[in-house]
């Protein structure tokens, strides 16, 4: 073995404690700062790769926002989320759970355990109700505990939720909505709709929007009954206006502008068409060929549109945004299925 | 599952009554006096596959081919690729028939016991015009040889997982009749231990509902006549039930279930009619059920039908000059709650082949034409040439080169919602060359091949509307390169060495799709690993026999547009087993310890679903022969 000189032990032993005297850099940590656009992504069924994405609009900055703060996946068919309280609660469906998440720093802080849960509504700081693909009922949380704290029974799977004072419209898998006295948790009457119960959503207190998207022939893709926009109000307990579309889909989806009273909705496929009180039904955007919309958003605070595009449903979907000049100012590349937005800036 | 067990006492008893006398030996073998010249495709690459210590088709392939078996679990749906190309382009040929669904296109090779088969082999690239339009890929080729013998088979097998499996045949004769029965039974919970990443700091947890049961049943029967006529008659039947796991992250409440139930009958005839002429004649029905259960929707209950009549003529002109000609009627029947109504499709494919071999036996020539019309459409033409040269006594030079197509399948075209009636078959060509090098004890391939598949059928989401759609959608291409050697050596009297290894490169990518600006565009396909590979060393001394195989499978990209966060990691899997062979008078056996994925290596082989770790088997296998001589 090669001896070391003493003269090159020494030279170094000196360089390393000039090395080890400098100064000490300021480190610092950063910490997320959770604040953004958040990207629904549902994921591919049955291969568990939902997730949250959180898109920064000054940065242009996207990532796994529960991956980041929880390094863990979040699970499969990530149906919908929503914030209330101090928490984000992130519906997983096919998990079935809803993950309540910290609204500040996104870590996980509750799972509340459910069977193939759908949608979460809030009612007030200390209840909810949950909807439920495979079950007839409709689970009531209490947000204080974020546990289950009772059911209703409404005789169907169901989805969307909107309200109209005291009572709570549920949209469900057969073509009428159900109606739930949210005082009583008690089923109170139901509405007749059409078929393809779609989407339900409230555009004032006092009045709600419901899409339906018709009835296909399986066999033939044939249209047998067109989709149509009906609206539901306060005192009523029926359609009191229905608009009918061209033409009919196994799918759509809607969103409302506040700020201009506007609704937009889809049934897929390129077309997104406005309605308005005073301008009616009218096509409002043509997507590029190929192109298709999965989900809708208006960004509250200027009025941009936000298209989700599941594209083939196996890779990474897209969101476009539209300012209200209709002007596509923005792609982001999300994450797979991409199904909507929720705005948090 | 109480028929089968009834049928099969019922033959044992038959059997038994006529298994009294001995004759010399022979072997009913499906293609046997065709099998010289007309069966295998000249210039292609046919790999033997040894059969002992594995259970099922699926081990049998992970454990001995380069290649990458998809599947969901160690007992669920399992499907391989040839070259890169989708499950649906590899035929599963059994006695010379392909049964690949006509639903779906597949055949899971979980369901594949391998104590039914005699002989399997593996048919890389250009031969499909020999197997059939499914076989763009290859084909794994298995076949059953009836030996005139008198001797009773028993094996069991106990696994980890609570997985076993007995099986039993009696084989016999009596003048130029000759008879074998077969019965098997498999179970197991395949409740193994995992990591799940999904639960906070990745637990150790029991998959739940893997539990599987299958029972098979096979009886077969040849006779043979003085004036050179034989017969062979096969009845097979399999039935099974699979609990469907689900894969990490998802609840498991859904309690899916899926039921297969298989039957095969299958008829033989063979005639020599003179010393130039031979006729070839097969008659076969698949009757095949598939059954799914989920606790929260409508059972999905769903039948195909297969009638295949095949008569083939074979003219030996010189001895180095044959012409082969078969016409083949198949009427292909489904039933499923996915059509509403029954749909059919008849086929009449016809095929002429010639080989030439020179009279210095140096070259060999193959040229055939496939021609086939279905519901009296005709289908594409599909011509196929094969070459190969002597240049040695030592190395061989193979070429093949092949137009291809593959129709669509029935869930393709008649789906609800999402079936095309108007879908053109998927057409394509390949090509391939190969050097084979053997030198006394060492022997070596090297392929490489080309692949183009056109009108490539995928399931897109239709523009129109909200459903699915099947599309002639893309273009795929596929370049790669097969590297294969074994080396033999005894190397004292009662010493003996082996070792194989196998190598596949393969570059599949999308060409063409069905937007030019589409993500997965020379990206490549999903599920396709770019490297795979096996070594196996097996080394006998005396009665004692050490088996050590190891499989590699590189990187898998799960999502079409190749994200590095969408692949699943590179694995290497390990496999020993120690044998013993025993020998006492007219009994033979031997005895298997195996220990599969001794490393522990944690991998998927599809993305969220886990693989066992660690595992351990024994098995036990008897032979007696009751021949009095």
């Amino acid at each position: 073995m090669t001896k070391i000189k003493i003269s090159q032990a020494l030279l170094l032993l000196s360089f390393s404690l000039l090395i080890g005297c400098k100064k000490d850099e300021k480190v610092t940590v950063l910490t997320e700062n959770y604040k953004g656009v958040y990207v629904i992504n549902e994921g591919g069924f049955q291969k568990s790769n939902g997730s949250i994405g959180l898109y920064k609009p000054g940065t242009g900055e996207y990532f796994d926002a529960f991956q980041k703060a929880n390094d863990l996946p979040l699970g499969d068919v990530v149906q919908s989320m929503i914030a209330t309280n101090q928490f984000f609660y992130i519906v997983v469906n096919n998990s079935n759970k809803i993950e309540v998440v910290n609204k500040e720093t996104f870590k996980k802080a509750f799972t509340i355990p459910l069977n193939s849960p759908r949608y979460l509504f809030p009612l007030s700081a200390t209840k909810a109700y949950v909807s439920h693909l495979f079950s007839n009922e409709v689970s009531i949380i209490d947000l204080n505990t974020n546990i289950k704290s009772g059911t209703i029974n409404i005789n169907h799977w169901s989805e969307h939720f909107a309200k109209l004072d005291k009572k709570v419209l549920v949209g469900t898998n057969s073509s009428q909505l159900m109606v739930i006295n949210s005082e009583t948790d008690l089923l109170a009457d139901s509405i007749m709709i059409g078929k393809g119960l779609s989407k339900i959503l409230n555009i004032s207190e006092t009045k709600v929007a419901v899409l339906s998207t018709g009835d296909l022939d399986w066999s033939s893709g044939n249209v047998l009954e067109n989709g149509k926009l009906s609206f539901i109000n306060k005192d009523s307990n029926k359609v009191e206006k229905s608009i009918s579309l061209s033409t009919g889909s196994y799918g759509g989806s809607m969103t409302f502008n506040a700020t201009n009273q506007t609704i937009y909705l889809s049934l897929g496929g390129t077309k997104i068409y406005q309605y308005t009180e005073t301008g009616g039904l009218v096509e409002y955007l043509t997507l590029n060929t190929g192109e298709s919309v999965y989900g809708l958003a208006v960004n509250p605070s200027n009025g941009d549109l936000y298209i989700t595009d599941a594209g083939d449903f196996n890779s990474n979907g897209k969101v476009y945004i539209y300012d209200v000049n209709k002007n596509r100012i923005k792609v982001i590349e999300a994450g797979i299925v991409p199904n909507g937005i929720l705005f948090n800036e | 599952m109480r028929h089968i067990c009834l049928i099969s006492f019922l033959c044992l008893i038959v059997s038994n009554s006529i298994a009294q006398e001995a004759m010399d030996t022979f072997i009913i073998d499906g293609f046997q006096k065709l099998a010289a010249n007309n069966n295998q495709q000249v210039g292609t690459v046919k790999l033997n596959l040894p059969l002992q210590q594995t259970q099922t088709l699926n081990q049998l392939l992970n454990q001995n081919a380069a290649l990458f078996v998809k599947q969901y679990s160690p007992s669920a749906l399992a499907t391989t690729s040839m070259r890169g190309m989708s499950a649906q382009h590899t035929a599963l040929v059994w006695n010379g028939i392909n049964l690949q669904s006509c639903m779906n296109g597949l055949k899971d090779l979980n369901l594949i016991p391998m104590f039914f088969i005699e002989n399997a082999t593996l048919e890389s690239g250009a031969n499909n015009n020999l197997v059939g339009q499914g076989a763009i890929a290859g084909a794994i080729q298995l076949k059953n040889k009836l030996i005139k013998e008198k001797i009773i088979k028993f094996e069991s097998n106990l696994g980890s997982f609570n997985n076993q499996q007995q099986a039993f045949s009696l084989t016999g004769f009596h003048k130029n009749l000759s008879f074998r029965t077969k019965v098997l039974h498999r179970n197991g919970l395949n409740n193994f231990q995992y990591y799940d990443y999904f639960k906070q700091g990745s637990p150790l947890t029991k998959l739940e509902n893997n539990e599987y049961k299958q029972v098979g049943f096979m009886q077969e029967l040849s006779y043979e006549t003085k004036s050179s006529h034989r017969f062979y008659a096969n009845f097979w039947a399999m039935e099974s039930e699979r609990m469907l796991p689900s894969p990490m992250g998802v609840a498991s409440f859904a309690n899916e279930q899926q039921n297969d139930r298989n039957y095969k009958a299958y008829l033989q005839h063979q005639f020599q009619i003179n010393s130039k002429l031979s006729i070839h004649n097969k008659l076969c029905l698949l009757d095949e059920y598939i059954d799914y259960f989920h606790t929260n929707l409508a059972p999905a209950l769903s039948r195909s039908v297969n009638k295949i009549i095949e008569s083939e003529l074979n003219f030996q002109f010189k001895p180095q000059l044959s012409i082969t000609s078969s016409v083949n009627f198949t009427n292909q029947h489904a039933f499923s709650d996915g059509y509403r109504t029954g749909k059919k499709r008849d086929l009449i494919t016809w095929l002429n082949k010639l080989d030439w071999l020179s009279k210095n036996q140096v070259h060999k020539l193959s040229l055939s034409l496939r021609s086939q019309m279905h519901n009296m459409e005709l289908a594409p033409l599909a011509p196929e040439i094969g070459y190969e040269q002597k240049i040695n006594s030592y190395l061989k030079l193979k070429a093949n080169a092949a137009y291809c197509y593959r129709l669509p399948s029935f869930n393709d075209l008649f789906w609800l919602p999402g079936g095309n009636a108007n879908l053109m078959p998927e057409k394509g060509r390949k090509a391939e060359i190969t050097t084979v090098f053997a030198f006394d004890k060492f022997k070596f391939n090297m392929t490489a091949f080309h692949h183009l598949l056109n009108n490539w059928i995928i399931w897109l989401p239709s523009s129109s509307s909200s459903f699915w759609m099947a599309q002639n959608a893309k273009q795929v291409q596929s370049n790669g390169l097969e590297f294969s050697s074994e080396y033999a050596h005894e190397i004292k009297t009662h010493s003996k060495i082996k070792v194989i290894s196998r190598y596949q490169f393969v570059n599949t990518i999308n060409t063409k799709t069905y937007l030019e600006d589409e993500k997965s565009l020379g990206k490549q396909l999903i599920y396709t690993p770019n490297h795979s590979g096996m070594l196996g060393v097996s080394y006998q001394f005396r009665k004692l026999q050490l088996n050590v195989t190891s499989q590699y499978i590189g990187k898998l990209y799960t999502k079409s547009d190749n994200l590095e966060y969408h692949t699943l990691k590179p694995y290497l899997l390990l496999n020993i087993g120690l044998g013993y062979y025993l020998n006492y008078k007219k009994l033979s056996g031997e005895c298997w310890f195996n220990v599969m994925n001794i490393n522990n290596q944690i991998y998927q082989v599809m993305e969220n679903r886990p693989m066992p770790l660690r595992n351990y088997q024994i098995s036990l296998k008897i032979n007696i022969n009751y021949d009095k001589n």
